[in-house]
């Protein structure tokens, strides 16, 4: 039964919005170096030392990355290392996990000004924090911020974030799916002061420690962060030593200053406009069946980018984030589509943008609703948001849509596994083969199968022994999925499928904790006309007759090949797998770029050969024959005529080989273009679609299909959720060239994904 | 009598001949792609020149870069892989690291150029078997032989050159794959194969099947290749055996390279760091920053207590493999590094304007202004002394593309510029060398720096007094550009065993001592077989270990002897002290366990006693190597300065202060303001600080 839950009276206090304090609001114990704007740099010392300050952060990072012990931090690289000015603004982050991008100067802000006057802010003290309303993107991910000063004056902060295994919680993992709100979830620790004086407080340590399910590892992080960030602030007292402090923070000053007049240089290039998507989330806790959008309208106006998420859902469930996911998931798709070529200072970027984030959203919840998922849940999701707009704002200018990535990994597919492990002792972790997404397709390439995230820049799915070594499981078979990368002229790449059951447990059942999103609809969006990737998966096989399979010498291909009684889990859950329990997972690949139907057929035939594609799906998205092993050429064209056909319900007018002339002067993508009347038109056919003041969607040829037609992968959807989604195609009414693709709620209006401002 | 080292590059195959008397003759002739072999003869022919030298020689080391780009162009042999059922897309899937595995920071930011390498076998050429072995090397399902033949009579029917074989936790269990190969030798007789628990039989399927399918591609390639060559120098009177580079600085008999081929790649770079350590033995130096810069890279390796620091990986075209290799970094700066201005801001690299066009001064049409340039433009490197006057460079030009590129852009002149590029250039390779020193636990106070490779000279004078390191040498002086093939006339015959076995501390010493054992065994048949003679055998124990949980492992050392839980104990607390001289003091957290990995053995053998000829110092005075004096600019100075030139008339003993420049055949040696050169008796040239030489 859900209940009220009850708002907290001063949970208010406890809200960082990121923005930079104003020395007012800062104690006057605390003194703040001051920055002297007429102080020289010569261009060489410029570069000489903003080189060094990158290298304290990447030292900082391998020095992280080789202490922790969470699988999660180092495969998953779900860390970063930041370094930021006196007041918490970024100068330098990390080439891990972006997210976190966030969370470090969101808490920076929030502790000079709350924690300057008591317990006070001293050079050689480190503040833990995971409160999420501070900056935490959900409370498993910890962060550590030192404070460096110069001569008693605040001077810098570093910072490092890593992701626990445990934290406590009603459920293993800290991923709290059946939770009813925060009091069940992992505990909250708002910025305290765990190291005093350069000494750990054992205090301290003991209540941290206390609360999680695994502490050895959680204490070897403790260690990672204390010493990485030990790492950077020793560096950086050598450098302030040879420079000079206020060279130094003139660099750190101007460093940030160079990124925002780059980034702002970049927009500029870009036409103004709002580039509009809907995306979901489905089931918000266990037992739940809803679906909740994530809405997001990005407006470009000169040199600055507006990410207003005021039309999403109400906050629900367990899936939410607060503010710091909504920003630091829509830099996950800034910073490497627009930002690939300037350093990631985000102290400068910051300025140019701008996020409007309403409390009690799926993307800013409310305190006390639930966050234990915030970081692969909602801040997922507004990366999916944040990307689905940049990638079609990137196909507007010619120069940078070489840039552009379609939906890249649509959802995380959690697996938290506990029980005995081969060393006959307890263990909790987090299954990494998801790590393995696939990437959403190019311009002028498929998509990377198999990728990574692309929230972590680096990244790496555990080898099958490295999991096998540790835990009591025995791999059917780990690959890479057929189909799972979305249709297109360029293919979205391919996710993978893990499927293990439990070996020498001795009769235990492994518990498990799954978590995951885009099961009942895919959330890794097409382009251009592109189909969307696959949708995540949990299957368990249970009391099966894998044993026979052995027996015998042999080993099942799939799931369904082996007898037993098949549950598809629904996307939030926690179960046991018992011994003969087969337990499967698939996670999401990337969407595909441009319609299918233009893919030539010798490529699509090379991903047939691949295993990457079907024979039924290259007939039926890419309008291919294969038979015995070669295109049947002649089959392959009536095949595709007859699907155009299909899509206007009449032969196309127009071949799509007269191109749009010379008349049409603005592009608003790959497809469409714009007159001087400010009228839309094909660019394949030059067909007038309709006025620009409009959304162009309503003069294109509409056919709402069931999901399952989205991806030949997508189960029923009613076995997770109630709420009837579709799967939207968008063709030219003369050439039948697909134009666009959505996936959203059968009740929604087509969303005006492109809007051009009207000069 | 004597020993050869031939060093193919990517420019000049080098040689060096190191003669019994301890003489070194070096020759170099232009490398010949695509038949690097022909180089190879060439270079061997002008050293020859009818005096009987390759018959007279004891030793021949070679050091060859075909089986490395036979990997970059994907010439190798066409293979076909077998592997556990379930498990065809175990080298597909990479680990997904194959996307970013030695991939820079700013190329990784762009996501959308981001990808993984193409595959050296494509999934329709990966046969699954039916075979299953757990974690603990125990039979799960039986190898199904009739699964098995059909997987080789498939890729047979594919037309496949070679096979690899990996099957999971096959390096707990070989027989497996042993019987494997015997199936693959059943139905395709004459057929190359390589399997793991051979090849690397170490934890990780992942990289032990990058290993073995690497290790097939290349494998009939290198081994023709050698082969030839070993009839090319047979047929010219040469009986000595032919030894070939291995990239953890340790060379292999020919004969052992079908094995072991994958040993071969990327030791490129491995000469100069053991050719550092072959000097630093004769100069008192067991810690050196070993710096090679080239026209279009920057290499950086460590010595430590006289030994070259070495990982248990490497990664070659975004594979990462199980074969241990001398820990280089490596970046894109050296005299080829570009200058150019972002907004106000001058910045140098990473893009290089490589060997063609080259920097602007070669006049081959390049219009980018490069570190080369800036060192012409300030009059250190003489236009008309380029590789002893057989290159001219246009002074011209290089002012003329600084002025352009660089001076203008940032309203400054040619000279701040060009001396600014520098600047920038020496400031990024010095950092690149702080962080290989310091992220490996070590100060770089405690170090020297040896400065090599046609560019060394030139600029390790400043990234060593960036440093702050002890003393700066170019080594051997003019031989500096070819100090890597005299690296490889001085090394040792060394073979790596290994061997995973998971396990939490407290360790079985019954066990333990066991693995030790057999690895030993088979280190030493590696390093007899063909009755090497002379020289003693070294054999090392070494364990990988780590805390529970983490993936990243710390080398320690493990005593010779007898093991005892006393023994264990030891290792475990010398792992502690490395691990927190690593990540600093308080950082160990014994609590959370502490986990065996990985076994290993590190065989050597000193096959030869190569020294090099040390001559009594003689006079201080060096005026009368001075050829004349400049007026340039330094820009610790900010001014321009009287600087003497010296040339190829420094003796040993000579020594003098700087501002001077060395203008050497083969390179050019800046001395800045404040440092003092000294020739020691081998040749080298060594600079410490003024008032403390």
């Amino acid at each position: 039964m859900a209940r009220t839950i009850m708002k907290i009276p001063g949970s208010e206090h406890f809200y960082s919005e990121g923005k930079r304090p104003e020395l007012s609001e800062i104690s006057p114990k605390l003194k703040v170096f001051p920055y002297d704007k007429d102080h020289e740099v010569d261009p060489i010392t410029l570069e000489v030392v903003a080189h060094k300050l990158w290298q304290i952060n990447d030292e900082q990072g391998q020095t992280l990355k080789k202490i922790s012990g969470s699988p999660v931090a180092t495969d998953a690289n779900d860390f970063n290392v930041v370094l930021c000015d006196e007041l918490g603004d970024i100068v330098n982050i990390g080439p891990y996990y972006l997210p976190h991008a966030a969370n470090v100067d969101f808490m920076v802000k929030w502790t000079v000004v709350h924690r300057s006057d008591n317990p006070g802010i001293e050079q050689d003290d480190m503040f833990l924090c995971n409160d999420c309303w501070i900056g935490a993107l959900h409370p498993q991910d910890v962060a550590m911020l030192s404070p460096i000063f110069v001569d008693g004056q605040l001077f810098a902060w570093t910072g490092s974030t890593i992701h626990q295994v445990d934290l406590g919680g009603v459920n293993v993992g800290s991923w709290c799916v059946d939770a009813e709100e925060h009091f069940a979830e992992g505990m909250t620790y708002p910025p305290i002061k765990i190291v005093e004086g350069g000494m750990i407080r054992k205090d301290i340590e003991d209540v941290y420690l206390r609360r999680s399910r695994a502490p050895a590892l959680v204490g070897l992080d403790l260690r990672a962060h204390i010493a990485s960030n030990n790492v950077a602030k020793q560096r950086m007292l050598e450098l302030i030593d040879r420079y000079g402090a206020k060279t130094i923070n003139s660099v750190m000053k101007k460093q940030m200053d160079y990124a925002e007049k780059r980034f702002r240089e970049r927009l500029r290039q870009i036409p103004d406009g709002t580039w509009r998507c809907e995306t979901y989330q489905e089931v918000c806790k266990t037992q739940d069946r809803g679906v909740y959008k994530t809405v997001l309208a990005m407006t470009k106006r000169d040199d600055e980018l507006e990410f207003d998420f005021s039309e999403s859902d109400p906050n629900a469930g367990m899936i939410n984030c607060t503010r710091a996911g909504a920003v630091g998931g829509s830099t996950v798709a800034i910073m490497p589509q627009l930002c690939y070529d300037i350093p990631w200072a985000l102290g400068g970027l910051h300025r140019a943008l701008k996020f409007i984030t309403p409390v009690g959203t799926v993307i800013n919840a409310e305190f006390p609703h639930g966050v234990s998922m915030g970081s692969i849940a909602g801040t997922w999701s507004a990366t999916n948001a944040a990307n689905n707009c940049i990638a079609r704002m990137l196909a507007s200018v010619p120069e940078l849509e070489d840039r552009l990535l379609s939906g890249c990994v649509g959802s995380w597919t959690t697996v938290i596994a506990s029980g005995i492990d081969n060393n006959k002792l307890p263990f909790v972790t987090m299954i990494m083969d998801c790590m393995a997404g696939g990437w959403g397709a190019r311009t002028f390439a498929d998509g990377v199968d198999t990728a990574g995230l692309m929230a972590a820049i680096t990244g790496q799915c555990p080898n099958v022994e490295t999991n096998e070594g540790f835990y009591p499981i025995l791999y059917l078979y780990r690959r890479e999925t057929k189909d799972s990368g979305g249709p297109g002229e360029y293919r979205g790449g391919m996710g993978a499928t893990s499927c293990w059951i439990p070996h020498d447990t001795d009769g235990q059942p492994i518990d498990l904790v799954l978590a995951t999103f885009g099961q009942a609809f895919p959330t890794a969006f097409g382009v251009d006309g592109g189909y969307p990737g696959n949708t995540a998966m949990y299957k368990m096989m249970r009391d099966s007759n894998v044993d026979e399979w052995f027996a015998r010498g042999e080993i099942p291909a799939d799931i369904s090949d082996v007898e037993g009684t098949l549950e598809y889990l629904p996307p939030k859950y926690e179960t046991q797998e018992m011994p003969l329990d087969v337990f499967e997972h698939t996670w999401s690949g990337g969407g595909g770029y441009g319609d299918p139907l233009v893919r030539p057929p010798e490529k699509v035939l090379a991903d047939v050969i691949n295993d990457a594609v079907t024979v039924e799906a290259a007939r039926k998205f890419y309008g291919v024959v294969v038979a015995n092993g070669a295109v049947d050429a002649k089959a392959t064209k009536k095949e595709r005529e007859k699907i155009r056909e299909n899509r206007l319900g009449k032969t196309p007018d127009a071949t799509g080989s007269d191109g749009a002339n010379g008349d049409f002067v603005r592009r608003i993508s790959n497809r469409l273009v714009m007159d001087a009347k400010n009228n839309v038109a094909c660019q394949n056919c030059g067909h007038v679609i309709g006025p620009a003041t409009e959304n162009y969607k309503f003069g294109l040829v509409r056919k709402d299909n069931n999901i399952q037609e989205a991806n030949p992968l997508i189960v029923d959807p009613e076995l997770f959720i109630d709420p009837e989604m579709v799967f939207r195609q968008f063709f030219c009414p003369s050439c039948a060239t697909q134009i666009e693709t959505e996936v959203v709620l059968a009740a929604s209006d087509p969303v005006w994904d492109k809007q051009l401002a009207i000069k | 009598m004597g020993t050869i080292g031939v060093d193919t590059g990517g420019t000049f195959t080098d040689l060096v001949y190191l003669r019994d008397d301890g003489e070194i003759e070096v020759t170099k002739r232009p490398s010949t792609p695509p038949d690097f072999s022909k180089g190879v003869v060439d270079v061997v022919d002008a050293i020859d020149q009818d005096r009987g030298v390759l018959g007279s020689i004891d030793y021949f080391y070679h050091g060859t870069t075909v089986a490395t780009n036979a990997m970059i162009t994907g010439s190798g042999a066409k293979i076909g892989f077998i592997t556990t059922a379930g498990h065809r897309d175990i080298l597909p899937i990479m680990r997904i690291i194959g996307r970013s595995a030695g991939r820079s920071e700013s190329e990784l930011k762009q996501y959308s150029y981001s990808n993984k390498p193409t595959p050296i076998v494509p999934k329709s050429r990966i046969a699954e078997v039916f075979e299953r072995v757990d974690y603990k090397g125990a039979v799960v399902v039986p190898l199904n032989e009739d699964s098995a033949r059909e997987a080789v009579l498939m890729l047979k029917a594919l037309d496949v050159e070679a096979i690899g074989v990996c099957f999971l936790w096959s390096f707990k269990n070989r027989s497996h794959e042993r019987r494997m190969r015997e199936i693959i030798e059943e139905e395709a007789p004459g057929m190359h194969v390589s399997i793991s628990s051979d090849i690397a039989p170490a934890m990780r399927e992942y990289e032990r099947s990058a290993t073995t399918a690497v290790n097939a591609h290349i494998a009939p390639l290198l081994t023709s290749y050698l082969g030839e060559l070993q009839g090319s120098l047979s047929s010219r009177g040469m009986t000595a055996p032919l030894f070939v580079m291995q990239s953890m600085g340790g060379s292999m008999r020919a004969a052992d390279s079908e094995r072991r081929s994958v040993n071969t790649l990327a030791s490129g770079p491995a000469g100069g760091v053991v050719a550092s350590k072959f000097l630093g033995q004769m100069l008192g130096h067991p810690n050196i920053i070993c710096a090679d810069v080239g026209g279009t890279s920057f290499d950086v390796g460590l010595v430590v207590d006289g030994e070259p620091i070495i990982t248990s990986t490497s990664t070659i075209n975004q594979y990462t493999l199980l074969a241990p290799t001398i820990d280089i970094v490596s970046i894109g700066a050296g005299g080829g590094s570009i200058g150019w201005v972002d907004l106000d801001r001058l910045r140098v690299g990473p893009q290089s304007a490589g060997a063609d066009p080259g920097p602007a001064c070669y006049g081959r049409g390049g219009t980018d202004p490069t570190v080369t340039d800036a060192d012409v433009v300030l009059g250190y490197i003489d236009p008309d002394y380029f590789l002893g006057g057989n290159f001219k460079l246009d002074r011209t030009l290089a002012e003329k593309a600084i002025e352009e590129k660089v001076a203008r852009p940032l309203n400054m002149s040619v000279r701040d510029a060009a001396s600014g590029m520098i600047e920038i250039a020496n400031h990024h390779m010095s950092d690149l060398m702080r962080k290989m020193t310091i992220e490996r636990g070590y100060d770089p106070r405690d170090f020297v720096v040896y400065g090599f490779g046609g560019a060394g000279p030139v600029h390790g004078g400043a990234f060593g007094r960036e440093l702050g390191v002890q003393e700066t040498i170019f080594p051997l002086g003019n031989i500096a550009s070819a100090f890597s093939a005299l690296g490889l006339a001085v090394s040792d015959l060394t073979t790596v065993t290994q061997l995973s076995d998971l396990a939490l501390a407290p360790f079985d010493p019954a066990t333990f001592g066991k693995h030790f054992e057999v690895l030993e065994v088979e280190a030493l048949e590696n390093l007899n077989a063909d009755g090497t003679r002379g020289g003693d055998v070294t054999l090392q124990r070494i364990v990988e270990l780590r805390y529970k949980g983490q993936v990243h492992q710390v080398d320690t050392p493990v005593p010779q002897g007898k093991v005892t839980a006393k023994l264990l104990e030891d290792v475990l607390a010398e792992f502690e002290t490395r691990y927190e001289r690593l990540f600093g003091r308080g950082s160990g957290f014994r609590e959370a366990g502490i986990e065996l990995v990985t076994y290993r053995v590190v065989g050597a053998t000193r096959v030869q006693n190569a020294s090099i000829q040390k001559v009594e110092e003689g006079q201080a005075d060096a005026t009368s190597a001075r050829t004349g004096v400049e007026k340039l600019y330094w820009r610790e100075l900010g001014e321009e300065v009287e600087t003497g030139i010296y040339g190829g008339g420094l003796r040993p003993g000579m020594a003098f202060d700087g501002p001077a420049i060395i203008r050497f055949e083969a390179t050019t040696a800046l001395i800045h303001p404040g440092q003092r050169a000294r020739m020691d008796g081998y040749g080298n040239v060594r600079i410490t600080p003024q008032g403390e030489g």
